[in-house]
C-alpha cells in the first residue's frame, strides 16, 4: 500500500511572494494541519532543495509561475525532464489569467491550475483542495 | 442688331489689340479686298477701338475716324453688305471730308464683322473715286474676307487664353510642393514639375524627363515602383503610402496616387501626385505610441497597485483576527475603516482599469433582446428585494460588452443613488430611424440641473464616498464606451423628480440591411 499518513505528506510551497506563502501557512495552522511546509523563492531554489533532499517523499507541490531568476513553466520543463521528480504532484497558483499559461502548465502534466483571487479567499479554496487531497490520493512514495 | 445695346467685353481687351504685331495683322486682306472689289482703297475698323487698318492703290488715304462713323454706322446695323453706290447723292456721307477733299471719295461698300457671339465688332470696307456698283461675285469675296478678319481675331483670342493658361499652369508647375509626374506604358518619366525634379541632383535633373525608375533605382525599390504604376495601368487608379530614399540619402514617406490616362490615340498614360506626408506620419506613429503608452501605463498601474493593496487587505485581516482580544472600541472601528478604504481603492483601480480597457476587442454587432441583456446585467447586481424593474421586449442590433456595460453602470447608479429601499427603474428603447435611444429612468432622489454636466466627469461623485460608495468613474466610463460607436448619453433630471439617462446610439449599416 502506498497510502501515505496525510500528515506525513509535504507540501513544497514554490513561492516569490511572501504574503501569499504566509496565506497558506496561516490556512495550515488555523485547520491545524500538521503536514509539514517548505518552501522555495524561485524555480532555481526549489530544484536546489530538491536536489538537496531536503524535501522528504511524499510530497505536493504547489508552484507559482511569476517567479524571479527561474519561472514557474521553466521550472516544470526542467522537474519533467528530470527522471528523479519527474512524477511530482504539481499544482499551480497563480495570478495569471492568460490561456497560453493554463494550457502550457496542463501541457507539463499538472494536477490542477488555480488562479490566485484579489480577495485572499483563493487561498482558502485551495489549501481545502489540498487538505481533501493528501486525505484521499495515493502518491509515490519515492 | 445693334451692337452697342449689349454689354461686351471690349473689342481691344478680348482679342487682345493692345499689341504692336496687330499694326500690319490686316494689311493682306485689306489688299486683297481692294484688288479683288477693283476699288482703289479698303479698310478694316473695329468700333470701339482707336486704329484703322487701310490699304490705298493710290497715295494716302486721311487716317481720320470721323470718315469711319458717316460710313459705316449704318454697316453695324445689318449683316449684310451695305453699298452707297454715289457718295454725293447720300445724305450721310455727301458732307464728308473725304468726299469734299481729296481723295474725294464717291463710292463705298462695306460689311459688318461679325463674331461666333454674333456681335458685331467692326466692318470691313472699301471705297473708290467714282460711283459703282459691286458685282454678286465680288460682294461674296468681301463677305468670306470679313468672316476671315473675324477667324483672325478669334485665332488670337485662343492664342491669348492658351498663353494665359499656360502661364498659370507654368506658375502651378513651378511652385506646386506635390511631385508631379507622368509616365508613359514603359515607365519612362515624360513630365515632371520643379518639386519632382528637385529630388534628384542638380546634374542629374536635365536627364530625368525620358528615363525609368528602373535605370535610376535599385532593383528592389524600382520593383516596388513599377508594381503601384502596372496597378494603376491595369486598374485606372492606384494609392500607396511608400518610404523612398531620396539621392540625397534622406528617407521620406510619401503618399503617392496614380492615375490612368489615354491620349487621342488611345495609348496609356499615368499621371501622378506624391505628397510628402513625411512629417504627418511621424506625428500619427508619434501619437499611436503615446496613447497605448498611456493606455498601456493605465493598464499596468491599476493592475501592479492591487497586488499590494491586496497583500495589506490580508495582512490587516490576520492582525484582526490575532489580536481580536486586544483590540477594542476606537481601535476596532479604525480597523473597520482601513479594510473600507482598502476596499474603496480596489474599486477606484477596478474602475481605472475598466476605463483603460472600454474600446478593446468589444466584439461586432449582433441581434439583443434589451429585456435579456438588461436582465442579465442587473442579476449580477444583487438588486435588493424592493426594487422592480420593467425592460422593453425589443431586439436591437448593437455589439453586446459595450451595451452590457451600459446597462450594468446605470442600473447600479439607479440603484446606488436610490433614497428610499424600494424603487421602480424603466428601460424604453425607441427604434428610430437611424438610432436606438435606450433611456433609463428611476424614481429615485433626481439631481440638481447644475450637477448635470459634472457627474459625467472623470472621479466625480454627488455625495460623500463614505455615505455612497463609488469611484467616480462608471459615467466616464460609459460615456467613453459610447465615443466608440459615436453615441452619445444625455440626462434629464430634477430634485425629487427621478432621473432619466438616455443614450443614443447610431446603428450600423449592417444592421439597416
Amino acid at each position: 500500500m502506498n497510502k501515505p499518513n496525510p500528515n506525513d505528506v509535504t507540501l513544497f510551497l514554490i513561492e516569490d511572494d511572501d504574503i501569499d506563502a504566509m496565506s497558506i501557512k496561516r490556512e495550515f495552522k488555523r485547520r491545524e494541519i500538521s503536514s509539514p511546509i517548505v518552501r522555495a523563492k524561485d524555480g532555481v531554489e526549489a530544484l536546489e532543495l530538491l536536489a538537496s533532499g531536503k524535501i522528504s517523499h511524499p510530497f505536493i507541490i504547489l508552484l507559482d509561475l511569476q517567479m524571479p531568476r527561474m519561472n514557474g513553466l521553466e521550472f516544470l520543463t526542467t522537474l519533467r525532464a528530470n527522471s528523479a521528480y519527474k512524477n511530482s504532484v504539481v499544482f499551480v497558483l497563480s495570478t495569471s489569467q492568460d490561456e497560453s499559461d493554463i494550457f502550457n502548465s496542463y501541457a507539463s502534466n499538472v494536477a490542477g491550475y488555480f488562479i490566485k483571487d484579489e480577495g485572499g479567499d483563493g487561498f482558502i479554496s485551495i489549501v481545502d483542495i489540498i487538505d481533501g487531497y493528501r486525505n484521499v490520493v495515493h502518491l509515490p512514495l519515492s | 442688331m445693334s451692337s452697342g445695346k449689349k454689354f461686351r467685353v471690349p473689342t481691344i481687351i478680348k482679342y487682345n489689340l493692345l499689341d504692336a504685331e496687330i499694326d500690319t495683322m490686316f494689311n493682306d486682306i485689306v489688299m486683297f479686298a481692294a484688288k479683288s472689289c477693283d476699288k482703289l482703297f479698303a479698310m478694316v475698323n473695329f468700333i470701339d477701338v482707336d486704329k484703322l487698318w487701310v490699304f490705298s492703290q493710290v497715295g494716302l488715304f486721311p487716317n481720320e475716324m470721323d470718315q469711319k462713323n458717316d460710313f459705316c454706322k449704318h454697316t453695324v446695323n445689318q449683316t449684310g453688305v451695305l453699298e452707297i453706290s454715289d457718295t454725293l447723292l447720300n445724305e450721310r456721307t455727301k458732307l464728308n471730308k473725304v468726299v469734299k477733299e481729296t481723295p474725294n471719295i464717291r463710292y463705298y461698300a462695306g460689311v459688318p464683322l461679325i463674331n461666333t457671339e454674333e456681335q458685331i465688332l467692326g466692318t470691313l470696307c472699301v471705297f473708290d473715286t467714282k460711283p459703282n456698283m459691286l458685282n454678286k461675285h465680288q460682294k461674296s469675296i468681301l463677305k468670306l474676307l470679313a468672316k476671315d478678319v473675324v477667324s483672325q481675331l478669334e485665332l488670337r483670342r485662343k492664342n491669348f487664353e492658351l498663353s494665359k493658361l499656360t502661364d498659370l499652369n507654368q506658375l502651378i508647375t513651378k511652385n506646386n510642393p506635390d511631385l508631379v509626374f507622368a509616365k508613359d506604358s514603359d515607365y519612362k518619366i515624360l513630365h515632371a514639375n520643379t518639386a519632382f525634379l528637385s529630388l534628384f541632383p542638380e546634374k542629374m535633373r536635365d536627364k530625368v524627363i525620358g528615363s525609368s525608375a528602373l535605370e535610376r533605382y535599385s532593383d528592389a525599390a524600382a520593383a516596388t515602383f513599377i508594381v503601384q504604376d502596372k496597378l494603376a495601368f491595369e486598374q485606372g487608379k492606384a494609392e500607396t503610402i511608400e518610404k523612398i530614399t531620396f539621392s540625397n540619402g534622406e528617407i521620406r514617406t510619401l503618399f503617392i496616387t496614380k492615375t490612368r490616362f489615354e491620349d487621342d490615340k488611345g495609348k496609356a498614360y499615368i499621371f501622378g501626385i506624391a505628397r510628402d506626408v513625411t512629417e504627418r506620419e511621424a506625428l500619427i506613429e508619434k501619437l499611436k505610441k503615446s496613447n497605448s503608452d498611456l493606455e498601456e501605463f493605465a493598464y499596468i498601474a491599476s493592475h501592479d497597485l492591487k497586488a499590494p493593496l491586496n497583500a495589506i487587505k490580508r495582512l490587516v485581516s490576520w492582525i484582526e483576527e490575532d489580536a481580536s482580544e486586544v483590540l477594542q472600541g476606537e481601535s476596532l472601528e479604525h480597523f473597520g475603516m482601513i479594510k473600507n478604504r482598502i476596499d474603496r481603492m480596489n474599486m477606484l483601480l477596478k474602475d481605472l482599469l475598466d476605463y483603460s480597457r472600454v474600446g478593446k476587442n468589444d466584439g461586432l454587432p449582433q441581434t439583443l433582446n434589451l429585456q435579456k441583456t438588461a436582465k442579465h446585467c442587473y442579476q449580477l447586481l444583487n438588486l435588493p428585494q424592493g426594487f422592480k424593474i420593467d425592460i422593453d421586449d425589443i431586439d436591437l442590433v448593437l455589439p453586446k460588452v459595450p451595451l452590457e456595460l451600459v446597462l450594468t453602470n446605470l442600473i447600479s447608479n439607479a440603484v446606488k443613488h436610490h433614497f428610499k429601499k424600494s424603487g421602480h427603474i424603466k428601460i424604453h428603447c425607441k427604434n428610430l430611424a437611424h438610432d436606438y435611444q435606450i433611456s433609463v429612468t428611476d424614481d429615485g432622489p433626481g439631481i440638481d440641473p447644475s450637477l448635470h454636466e459634472k457627474i459625467f466627469m472623470k472621479f466625480q461623485t454627488l455625495k460623500p464616498r463614505d455615505e455612497v460608495e463609488g469611484s467616480g468613474l462608471g459615467l466616464a466610463i460609459v460615456e467613453k464606451a459610447l465615443a466608440n460607436y459615436s453615441a452619445n448619453i444625455a440626462v434629464k433630471s430634477d430634485i425629487g423628480k427621478g432621473a432619466t439617462f438616455t443614450v443614443t446610439w447610431p446603428k450600423l449599416e449592417a444592421s439597416h440591411k
